[in-house]
């Protein structure tokens, strides 16, 4: 691939970077530092790239993510900080959830957003990271995987517990909107 | 026991919600689907879960999809790519600022160095460049502005791979719109085939100045080795022309060939015409103010 149609090819992904970055910082200055570098580490690694099917966005944010773990590493002024973002507790074996208890028929999801962008909002990093790289980049969860460097049953474990926390919070609004009206437990 | 055992093990030791989510994701194996089957067999009632979390995803996309990146971001990293190889682009502009979270790199440091000069020529520009005043002493921004358009100019009519490299939007239509986008407000018409130009072709630029530019390429019917370049910058309290005159800078100014400038609602245009090309009606084209101040 040429440089011309590697660049173009990269550029066309700056949105999905800068959201990921943005989710990891959550500082718009740093967000934009860590997608300029991701970029100039792109073309200069550009030769070892080699297309595997899924394009070049994972290539991407694997050198994004990579980066942001070692700046975070160098800036950590002790081990927990980074102890807590990399290795948070994934839980053993729970038991099974209840289903979402409120009739779906009858749920007004205009008013869900509000409610989940709070959800999204009070999740650990770890949690916000694989969910927004399943819910909005649409990846499976063996790239997140790739991506993140961490085991597939540790992707899965973290988004089913955003998922749950965030079910929870909708079902929590159901209360407070007085849609529970289904009693659908199994 | 391999972590792709461990992986699988987890999968296989599924609970019921997770088989349900994996189900919505269509991430099921062909033994989590029977599993899966048999479930609903006796449970009927839990495909609406499955509905669920097919829904909620989309609800997530949507609450975290966000801004897209900011075209300052856009323009920074497309000014470093081209720092990074034989480009132009290296001078001025706004580039994101390196802080000490990300410091370290040679890349990083280039970019500083572009972000000092940037400043440099910003406040030189700030302090010598006002509104309704022609560009009194044609200073040290005012040259190095146009000693760089007519480099870029030079370089894409002149460098068949350099055009091809930096001009990448070649279809007209596509192309205003990438212009509209990357600068946050829509230019004059840009087809000025009636004029006797064909479009050859548009990409981000880096005019000195804080404001997002772009460059683009015309070629003349009548002698297609005769071009005329244009570049457009986002207008900022550094390049506030007058919209009553158009600018032309020549030999006397600096500039090799004349160069001329106006401002237009809030987009400022620069057009290089080497051998005195961009006659009026190209000008007018472009909404440029009929009234020229040739500066000296």
């Amino acid at each position: 691939m040429d440089r011309t149609e590697f660049e173009r090819l990269a550029l066309e992904h700056m949105d999905s970077l800068h959201r990921l970055a943005m989710q990891l910082t959550r500082k718009p200055q740093d967000a934009a530092d860590l997608v300029q570098e991701t970029y100039l580490r792109a073309f200069r690694s550009s030769e070892r790239y080699e297309e595997k099917g899924g394009g070049i966005r994972p290539w991407l944010f694997t050198i994004l993510y990579n980066i942001f773990r070692t700046n975070l590493k160098r800036e950590s002024k002790g081990p927990m900080a980074v102890e807590e973002f990399f290795e948070a507790d994934e839980g053993a074996e729970r038991p099974d959830e209840p289903p979402p208890a409120w009739d779906l028929r009858s749920f007004d999801w205009d008013h869900v957003d509000g409610r989940l962008k709070a959800g999204v909002e009070e999740l650990k990093p770890e949690f916000r990271t694989v969910l927004m790289l399943w819910g909005v980049e649409g990846l499976k969860y063996r790239e997140i995987a790739d991506i993140l460097d961490l085991p597939i049953g540790t992707v899965m474990s973290r988004l089913h517990r955003a998922r749950k926390i965030l079910a929870d919070s909708l079902s929590d609004l159901a209360d407070e909107l007085g849609v529970r009206a289904g009693e659908q437990d199994s | 026991m391999s972590s792709h055992e461990h992986d699988n093990q987890n999968q296989g030791d599924l609970s019921i919600a997770q088989l349900l989510r994996c189900a919505a994701d269509d991430e099921l194996t062909p033994e989590q689907h029977e599993r899966l089957e048999a479930h609903l067999a006796a449970h009927p009632e839990d495909r609406q879960r499955i509905d669920f979390e097919r829904l909620m995803r989309e609800r997530v996309s949507g609450v975290m999809a966000g801004d897209v990146a900011p075209a300052s971001l856009r323009v920074s990293v497309e000014k470093a790519l081209r720092g990074e190889g034989d480009a132009p682009s290296t001078i001025g502009g706004d580039v994101t600022k390196s802080r000490s979270f990300w410091s370290g790199g040679r890349g990083l440091m280039a970019m500083a160095a572009i972000v000092v000069i940037g400043m440099t020529l910003s406040i030189v520009m700030r302090s010598t460049l006002r509104p309704h005043a022609a560009p009194e002493g044609w200073n040290a921004y005012g040259v190095q502005t146009v000693s760089f358009i007519e480099g870029e100019h030079d370089k894409c009519a002149k460098r068949p791979e350099y055009l091809q490299r930096k001009l990448t939007h070649t279809e007209i239509a596509e192309a205003s719109n990438w212009a509209a986008n990357h600068l946050g407000s829509l230019p004059a018409s840009l087809d000025i085939s009636q004029m006797g130009y064909e479009f050859v072709g548009l990409g981000p630029c880096a005019v000195p100045g804080d404001g997002a530019s772009v460059h683009l390429l015309y070629r003349a019917d009548e002698n297609p080795d005769q071009m005329i370049s244009v570049f457009i910058q986002k207008a900022s309290n550094a390049n506030a022309y007058s919209e009553d005159d158009c600018y032309c800078a020549d030999e006397a100014s600096g500039g090799a060939n004349p160069s001329f400038i106006w401002r237009h609602d809030d987009l400022v245009y620069f057009v290089v015409s080497p051998d005195k090309l961009a006659p009026k009606p190209v000008r007018k084209a472009l909404e440029a103010p009929g009234r020229v101040v040739h500066i000296s």
